[in-house]
């Protein structure tokens, strides 16, 4: 096994430590965008056996946990120019919310593909998205919401930008169990997804 | 069988709609017991349902154990802390006295009104084992801890039954005569890890308990179903987003179906004819089980249309079990 198959394998069973150490290791020698594609196709490949049900959250949130250890290590290292292209996301789980887990693996997965995720955690007002989006100058705004007491605060976001004047600035997305296709349309937001490699899809028709 | 009826019985996951009628925030409803009482009770009296739940609370447990809150005004309130991280916090957890501890003896006191004033099957809510070590683990860590750190999981597993079985017990002295398990977070879980990490526990809280009991899971819990079928509970309640044609042979007849209208974008706030067409297909789906109750996939939110909730007992009332 060589060591890009070696750091594949860590990632794969999570073990955060190790695959850090490896990447810390092996990136003065590859070219560090290299590793990445090769984790993100990765990520690919357990997320079709995640919508499959070959594998379940557990599987694939310490996996994550291992992806984003080896992405910390291997970002710096990435040319500034590679950079500067990414495309800003805001996320958030929406006021009153603080379930975190769904949020959190679409965050893993944008940026694994590369994009500027701008995680604003739980319980974040409809002022809190749209100052940090502003300030950011992000292009999506994904909200997040597990719980049906919460999710009529998706529509205080997206009215609060329409009456700002620049929802047009802004894809937003939204998620969550209770979260529906038919809800997404209802408040006017741009566009829903079932989970986070769906999500990542969403993002990329959108922009 | 816990329900005896003629015609579809109808007990929609409703508490909080209570307290709209009642012109009251979702906290004072969950501070006091005749607030509560008196919201539910504007439901029995507008829908006389099958059953009526206490309001669903999911931090009551948790809070009894000693975990702070976020209590926002109006809306469900939430655990803002999870410290119970390794073996050695596990001593921090003392198992909750129902009769003095936290709000516990608030919701027996609803309980107790419950029975008084509803000729109905009253049901109170308790909090499954695994969601309730997931409120003291942190969500991310109970799910990691499945893979990462197994035994530990299991010790805090150990503990989260006991409180629930203790607290099970007071509800049942109270006056309930059933009570709902509420276990959304295994629904994240495979089916193996289900078995180990929930569905034995939840088993073992049902074996020692007096009354029935009824799973509710959030969520596609379709894969999950018939490991949830082997926790030989005595009703299953689960949500919008499981196919009923597909799972009802898997119930076996001794056992409730409940469900599984879609509670937000149906009920809460769906246009009346989609709606009808919503209920009268589930109802034909399901018009050969007796096993079936009418219900919606998860908790209704406060501003649900009370229209269409009348709508699930008028469109129930149409169908008869006799034909």
């Amino acid at each position: 096994m060589n060591e890009m198959d070696r750091l594949v394998q860590l990632v794969i069973e999570g073990e955060e430590e190790e695959a850090a150490a490896l990447a810390e290791s092996i990136v003065p020698d590859h070219d560090p965008s290299r590793i990445i594609d090769v984790l993100t196709e990765t990520m690919r490949e357990m997320g079709d056996k995640f919508e499959d049900g070959e594998i379940f959250l557990p599987e694939l949130l310490i996996m994550s946990d291992a992806l984003m250890a080896v992405m910390d290590v291997v970002e710096p290292h990435l040319r500034a120019d590679k950079r500067q292209e990414q495309v800003t996301v805001v996320l958030g789980s929406v006021l009153g919310d603080v379930h975190e887990i769904g949020k959190n693996i679409v965050g893993i997965v944008l940026k694994a593909n590369g994009y500027n995720v701008i995680d604003l955690g739980a319980s974040v007002s409809a002022d809190d998205f749209i100052n940090k989006a502003e300030e950011k100058n992000a292009r999506v705004i994904g909200m997040s919401s597990l719980m049906t007491t919460t999710m009529g605060q998706q529509k205080k976001v997206i009215d609060a930008l329409v009456e700002k004047k620049i929802r047009h600035k802004y894809r937003v997305i939204v998620g969550g169990a209770p979260i529906s296709e038919r809800w997404a349309e209802e408040i006017g937001a741009d566009g829903y997804a079932e989970d986070a490699f769906k999500a990542f899809k969403l993002v990329k028709t959108l922009l | 069988m816990l329900f005896k009826q003629n015609t579809v019985p109808v007990a929609p996951l409703m508490g909080f709609p209570g307290a709209q009628l009642s012109g009251t925030t979702i906290k004072e409803n969950l501070e006091d017991a005749a607030t509560q009482v008196e919201s539910l009770k504007s439901l029995y009296e507008r829908y006389s349902p099958a059953a009526m739940f206490t309001m669903m609370d999911l931090t009551l447990e948790a809070e009894a154990l000693g975990l702070r809150l976020l209590k926002p005004e109006d809306a469900s309130y939430t655990v803002l802390e999870h410290p119970i991280e390794k073996e050695a916090d596990l001593l921090k957890l003392k198992i909750p006295n129902p009769a003095k501890d936290a709000r516990m003896p608030m919701v027996l006191d609803v309980v107790k009104r419950m029975h008084e004033s509803f000729a109905c099957l009253n049901i109170a809510y308790i909090v499954g084992p695994y969601t309730l070590a997931g409120l003291l683990n942190g969500a991310s860590r109970v799910i990691k801890n499945v893979l990462k750190k197994p035994e530990f999981l299991k010790e805090l597993l150990e503990i989260t039954t006991i409180v629930i079985e203790e607290y099970a017990q007071a509800l049942i002295n109270a006056g309930a005569d059933a009570l709902c398990i509420l276990e959304p977070t295994a629904t994240l879980l495979s089916p193996a890890q289900f078995d180990e990490f929930s569905g034995v526990y939840v088993k073992r809280i049902t074996d020692k308990c007096k009354a029935p009991v009824i799973l509710h899971i959030c969520g596609n819990t379709t894969r999950i179903i018939n490991n949830m079928v082997l926790t030989k509970v005595d009703g299953l309640s689960l949500d919008s987003m499981v196919n009923f044609a597909e799972v009802k042979e898997m119930i076996p007849e001794n056992m409730i179906l409940m469900g599984n209208l879609d509670p937000v974008s149906m009920i809460a706030y769906g246009e009346k004819d989609v709606v009808k067409k919503n209920i009268r297909e589930l109802l034909g789906v399901m018009k050969d089980k007796k096993n079936f109750v009418l219900s919606t996939g998860c908790d209704l939110p406060k501003d649900a249309d009370l229209d269409n909730i009348q709508l699930m007992f008028e469109l129930a009332k149409e169908k008869s079990w006799e034909e």
